[in-house]
């Protein structure tokens, strides 16, 4: 669906490049997160991806076209969530969304219902200028949806938003998945990106230094350890190998003999993953000492 | 061009949207009040030195401004991943705001002077003066940012293309002056009135023609550079 080759990007007034050399490829159906904190070189790729910028090196493969000689028809398949919001302040959602459906070829039948799926429903016919950040992301989200596009790219999709109506978007990205579009996310939200991703990619300073499923990722650092926490008179915790943990004796006997508050695995967060193999922290440019 | 024609209609609701069509209106009545307080009617000179600034002066200044709302509100980058083209959201701006000057211009020139004139001259010199402002509007707020880096540019613009004033109300009658397409506008206005010889048709036509294709060319260009790609 998307085949990235030796991606090299140099914004004409910076000395070095931006996007270092990157490739990977993304499958039809497939949830692919971009991670890195801001100035990583995440947006620069997605910016080269929706045609925002265009003076790369490398080769861009995107629905079986040369992304180069793709022409204004590309943007019939793709749908864009930028991470601020942009709409004509003086119209309604309704006539955002209705203005903005006049250049596709595929327009929306009925909007209330797209609308009411992200909770705007009651306010399609108020001006966006009256919206509050999260209404105006959520309004984001349903433009980039409306046109039943083939691939969407998502910058931070849930910036802004309560938990309630974050949960309805992540719940309508893996529907998108479900109907086998595929979705392309930068985001620096780790819980986000474990929740949705198939696969995720660790992008610093323009290089990606990594490339795998959540679940392979966490794995690579987490410790083959069990944490119990238990009550014998005060609260105690002790961690267990998970290697001949049936057979351990005294774990046995803690749980045996005591009140158990809680048992956890102790896997690495996404978010250790990705300070030990760059060094950095995904909320700010700073190395990791 | 059914796209186009679709933009034109909403731009012209995010335009009335956004006051400009009230101003645009405010303006005029202005005018024509002035005109009429200070008793000059049959004035042709000064009719036509209030009614050419509408189609220019204001269209440059319309033009930025509704380029820094869409900056301002980032439309702009939500537009360019769209299947619009470039030329269909600078041609809309373009008709849209043509139509309000035609509009005005002729309600100001029905309330001030009545309806025996020259309405081919009048058209033209309205249309094409529009347009060539719209898109130097265009050049000029490119690499803007702010309505207060535009209210400097602004007379940076205006000021040599007013030059030609001085010719018009005979204070001068220098050549060089028909270096500025606002000298034919002044013509084509002049035409609408009384009669202007061959040489002034010709020129006013074409050189307003071409200077209109050399701002269009910079303004397609800095638009695509400055204001899509934020260069």
């Amino acid at each position: 669906m998307i085949e990235v080759k030796n991606l090299v990007y140099r914004y004409p007034k910076n000395k070095g490049a931006t996007v270092k050399d990157i490739s990977f490829s993304i499958d039809k159906g497939e949830i692919f997160g971009f991670l890195g904190p801001s100035g990583a070189g995440k947006s620069t790729t997605q910016k080269i991806l929706i045609k925002l910028l265009t003076n790369y090196l490398g080769e861009i493969t995107i629905l079986g076209h040369n992304h180069k000689k793709s022409d204004s028809g590309y943007f019939n398949q793709i749908g864009v969530c930028f991470e601020l919001p942009n709409h004509y302040l003086k119209l309604t959602a309704l006539e955002n969304l209705k203005y903005f459906a006049e250049f596709y070829r595929q327009k929306p039948v009925d909007f209330i219902p797209l609308l009411e799926r992200v909770g705007l429903a009651k306010d399609a016919d108020t001006k966006v200028e009256k919206f509050s950040k999260g209404m105006k992301m959520r309004l984001n989200f349903v433009r980039s949806v409306m046109h039943n596009p083939d691939i969407l790219f998502l910058d931070e999709p849930t910036s802004g938003m309560d938990p309630v109506n974050a949960r309805k978007i992540k719940d309508i990205i893996l529907e998108q998945k479900q109907l086998g579009k595929t979705v392309f996310i930068t985001t620096h939200n780790m819980h986000d990106a474990d929740e949705l991703c198939d696969r995720i990619a660790f992008i610093v300073e323009g290089e990606l230094k990594i490339i795998d499923s959540p679940k392979n990722i966490k794995q690579m650092g987490g410790k083959r350890v069990v944490q119990v926490e238990y009550e014998n008179g005060i609260i105690e915790s002790q961690e267990f190998l998970m290697e001949g943990l049936a057979d351990n004796l005294d774990f046995l006997d803690i749980l045996r003999k005591n009140h158990i508050r809680s048992i956890h695995s102790k896997e690495a967060s996404l978010e250790d993953i990705f300070i030990q193999v760059t060094g950095k922290n995904l909320l700010s440019h700073e190395n990791i000492v | 061009m059914k796209t186009l024609f679709k933009m034109v209609i909403w731009d012209l609701k995010i335009q009335a949207r956004n006051q400009i069509i009230t101003v645009a209106l405010i303006i005029a009545a202005v005018y024509t009040a002035i005109f009429f307080l200070l008793g000059l009617r049959g004035n042709d000179k000064i009719l036509i030195a209030l009614i050419f600034s509408d189609p220019t002066f204001m269209g440059f200044i319309f033009t930025g401004v509704l380029v820094l709302f869409e900056k301002s509100s980032n439309t702009l980058q939500a537009l360019v991943v769209t299947p619009v083209k470039s030329w269909q959201y600078f041609y809309s701006k373009a008709i849209s705001l043509t139509i309000i000057s035609l509009i005005v211009c002729f309600a100001m020139i029905f309330a001030s002077h009545g309806f025996r004139f020259n309405y081919f001259y009048f058209l033209s010199a309205t249309f094409l003066s529009s347009l060539l402002f719209i898109f130097l509007g265009f050049i000029g707020v490119a690499k803007i940012k702010t309505f207060n880096q535009y209210i400097i540019v602004i007379p940076l613009f205006i000021a040599p293309f007013s030059l030609p004033y001085l010719n018009f109300f005979g204070l001068t009658n220098s050549p060089w002056l028909y270096l500025f397409p606002t000298q034919a506008s002044f013509f084509l206005f002049e035409g609408s009135f009384c009669k202007i010889t061959s040489f002034e048709i010709i020129y006013s036509f074409g050189y307003i023609i071409l200077a209109i294709g050399v701002t269009h060319y910079f303004a397609n260009r800095l638009f695509k550079k400055y204001i899509i790609r934020g260069e």
